[in-house]
């Protein structure tokens, strides 16, 4: 070709845009050119190299000259219009790669350098991830951002499924601006130069994940560090096959993994004459805690009652906590003992009852490493008294028809009233019950008068009590056996 | 039968009877080890083979013997002092063996637990003979605490080696601890030959 040719322009970042040309056949490396543009003030560069940087031109035509100096009739003309651009972001560099092994996170931090972008832009990253030194691609992913006209630092953080210890990994990163007001071809950049991230392994071989808990049901990739061969694997009792990693590294998926045992499930890989292995504890988290129930015995303290639910599968420390928390008084408890009644495992707290408060709005949280949960309750918990079971049953002679009885009822009852149900048996004779409302004491004596009796006749008395606005019977005190005086000779 | 917790009977070759009966009851895996290896799930051919004792970790039969009898005794009691704390340390990891409300699938054998809890009857009552036997031989007794172990027992702290270590480790211990209660019986047994 005699004169100029193959005039390409790009940008990456709108502002600027980079033209190239091919020098004509003859021309030497120190050719003189003039690059001119046909716009208002016609521009005109001169430089001894095929490649210019513009400021980017108005949208529609534009006339471009470029001629050899000292040449004569060396000149090509060209029609330059936005649409012929192409955007090509500069590549972008990762600022940070770090990882978290114990969730086997990878964190990736960088610039997205959009002070050289003069308009919002949609941008498009494409994260990739390599593992081993193979650099298997083991996950791509897109992440959109908006460039605002200031550099801004982006952070992305991915959790792998493989621990981060098994392989090498490495991250790059590239990115598309969809500048939607420019009329250009629009480009990927290049990748960014690739970060990497590993452990280092100590003469030990070394399972990982260690310890993990893990819902019940999921997918589970072991790896297991190793300078040596490893020759199987296995999760409980079952083998698993091996997949090969770097050197003699090995991993194993499991799938859809079962509750564990309490001392949890092992992962065991055999090496020459070693062993090395971790233990998986797969379970639930906490149920919402069912049948929430909270009474008191003697308005003094609060018992709050309920069932967990299914079984968790975790014990020990990824047993389930508890904190029953209390939404007026803002007091909390913590759970630390179990009941074991006789047919279901029940757990249940204990606390102090406010002074002067009746209502009490009680939340019981329920937490484990694989989850939280929670039961509400509003009580007003006068309503809720279970009385103690009445002891010291005495009776005493008013006369021949009639007793006084008294017993013990512990409890703080001066502000409501008691009802009390008195059971009098007579030899051979029908059962008779009478109920009786009695005001309650703070000193948790009970007296009362029986009348209607028979003279010097047995009865046997007991005696069973609840609060006005019932909620639950006591149990039934111990019987009092009495003989009523005999009647004065009329 | 094991001695009563806290009496001591009078007699030195009655204790001793006793004291021989207990550690050949006691020496038998089946006691304490296997049970454990069934909780802990490690009840396979190729991990039994790696639940050895570790060398070092106890007393051989020789240097228990060498010890002379009242050394003996205290090194004895040292170590069931440690497999005590081993044992509480696991049975913290697991439920009461009547607390099981959990899927029967994952429920460990409610009697492996009560054979734990049997094994560390056991040893009270053989730490609690060992006491007697030592107020015979009239030596003065402050109990030896568990740190107090037996030389060369107790590893300096390490980082956590991750519970599969622990208990494979637990094993490597039950099993050393098994043979010491085996080296003990005859060692018993020699004292049974001669009386001082």
């Amino acid at each position: 070709k005699e004169t100029p040719y193959d005039l390409k322009c790009t940008t990456n970042n709108l502002q600027k845009w980079d033209c190239s040309w091919k020098a004509p056949s003859g021309a030497s490396r120190g050719t003189l050119y003039e690059f001119c543009i046909d716009d208002r003030s016609h521009s005109c560069y001169h430089l001894a190299r095929t490649n210019i940087e513009i400021p980017a031109l108005s949208p529609g035509d534009h006339e471009i000259t470029i001629s050899l100096q000292d040449a004569g009739s060396s000149t090509s003309k060209f029609i330059l219009n936005e649409k012929n651009i192409s955007l090509i972001p500069d590549t972008p560099e990762i600022l940070n790669l770090s990882a978290d092994f114990s969730t086997s996170t990878l964190h990736v931090k960088w610039n997205d350098k959009g002070s050289v972008f003069p308009r919002h832009s949609n941008v498009i990253w494409e994260i990739k991830i390599l593992w081993k030194k193979s650099m298997e691609l083991v996950k791509l992913v897109t992440h959109n951002t908006t460039l605002n006209g200031k550099d801004t630092v982006h952070h992305w953080s991915w959790v792998s499924d493989l621990p981060l210890e098994c392989a090498i990994h490495y991250v790059g990163i590239r990115c598309y601006v969809d500048n939607l007001l420019f009329s250009g071809h629009k480009e990927w950049s290049d990748w960014s130069p690739l970060k990497n991230i590993s452990w280092t392994p100590d003469s030990q071989p070394k399972v990982f994940p260690q310890d993990k808990v893990i819902l019940v049901g999921s997918n589970i990739t072991f790896c297991c560090v190793s300078q040596e061969k490893v020759l199987s694997a296995q999760i409980g009792s079952t083998y698993c096959p091996l997949i090969h990693l770097d050197g003699e590294n090995v991993a194993i998926k499991v799938h859809n993994i079962s509750v564990s045992e309490n001392s949890g499930t092992n992962v065991v890989f055999m090496i020459e004459d070693n062993v090395c292995g971790t233990v998986v504890f797969a379970g639930y988290p906490p149920d919402t805690p069912k049948k929430l129930n909270c009474e008191t015995h003697d308005l003094k303290e609060i018992i709050c009652s309920w069932d967990p639910g299914r079984s968790t599968g975790l014990v020990g420390p990824r047993n389930t906590s508890y904190k029953l928390f209390e939404g007026f008084s803002g007091k909390y408890v913590r759970f630390k003992k179990v009941d074991v009644s006789a047919n279901e495992s029940y757990h249940q707290l204990l606390l102090q009852m406010v002074p002067n408060q009746e209502i009490y709005n009680f939340t019981l949280y329920a937490r484990n490493p694989l989850g939280r949960s929670e039961s509400t309750i509003l009580v007003n918990i006068t309503e809720k008294v279970y009385p103690y079971t009445p002891t010291s049953l005495k009776v005493k002679d008013i006369n021949s028809t009639a007793v006084i009885l008294s017993w013990h009822l512990p409890g703080s009852f001066g502000k409501i009233n008691l009802l009390c149900q008195i059971e009098i048996n007579k030899i051979n004779s029908v059962q008779e019950s009478r109920n009786v409302t009695i005001k309650g004491v703070e000193n948790s004596s009970y007296r009362i008068a029986v009348g209607k009796l028979n003279p010097y006749t047995v009865y046997t008395f007991r005696i069973c009590c609840s609060t006005e606005t019932f909620w639950k019977w006591s149990k039934w005190s111990n019987k009092k056996q009495h003989l009523t005086t005999e009647a004065i000779p009329s | 039968s094991m001695a009563a917790m806290g009496s001591c009977p009078g007699d030195f070759h009655v204790l001793l009877g006793q004291l021989q009966k207990q550690a050949h009851a006691m020496q038998d895996p089946s006691s304490l080890l296997d049970p454990y290896m069934r909780i802990q799930g490690l009840d396979f051919p190729q991990l039994r083979e790696h639940c050895t004792e570790r060398p070092g970790a106890f007393p051989s039969e020789g240097a228990l013997r060498g010890l002379g009898r009242r050394g003996f005794l205290r090194t004895l009691d040292a170590t069931l002092g440690l497999v005590l704390r081993r044992l509480a340390a696991v049975q913290q990891q697991l439920p009461e063996a009547g607390r099981l409300g959990r899927p029967p699938a994952a429920r460990p054998r409610a009697q492996d637990l009560e054979m734990l809890k049997m094994a560390r009857l056991n040893i009270l009552g053989l730490r609690n003979n060992i006491f007697c036997m030592s107020r015979l031989l009239g030596s003065s007794w402050d109990v030896a605490e568990p740190t107090q172990a037996a030389p060369g027992t107790s590893p300096p702290p390490t980082p956590d080696p991750g519970a599969f270590q622990r208990k494979l480790e637990g094993c490597r211990f039950l099993r050393g601890y098994h043979r010491v209660l085996s080296s003990a019986g005859q060692v018993f047994g020699e004292w049974g030959k001669s009386p001082s």
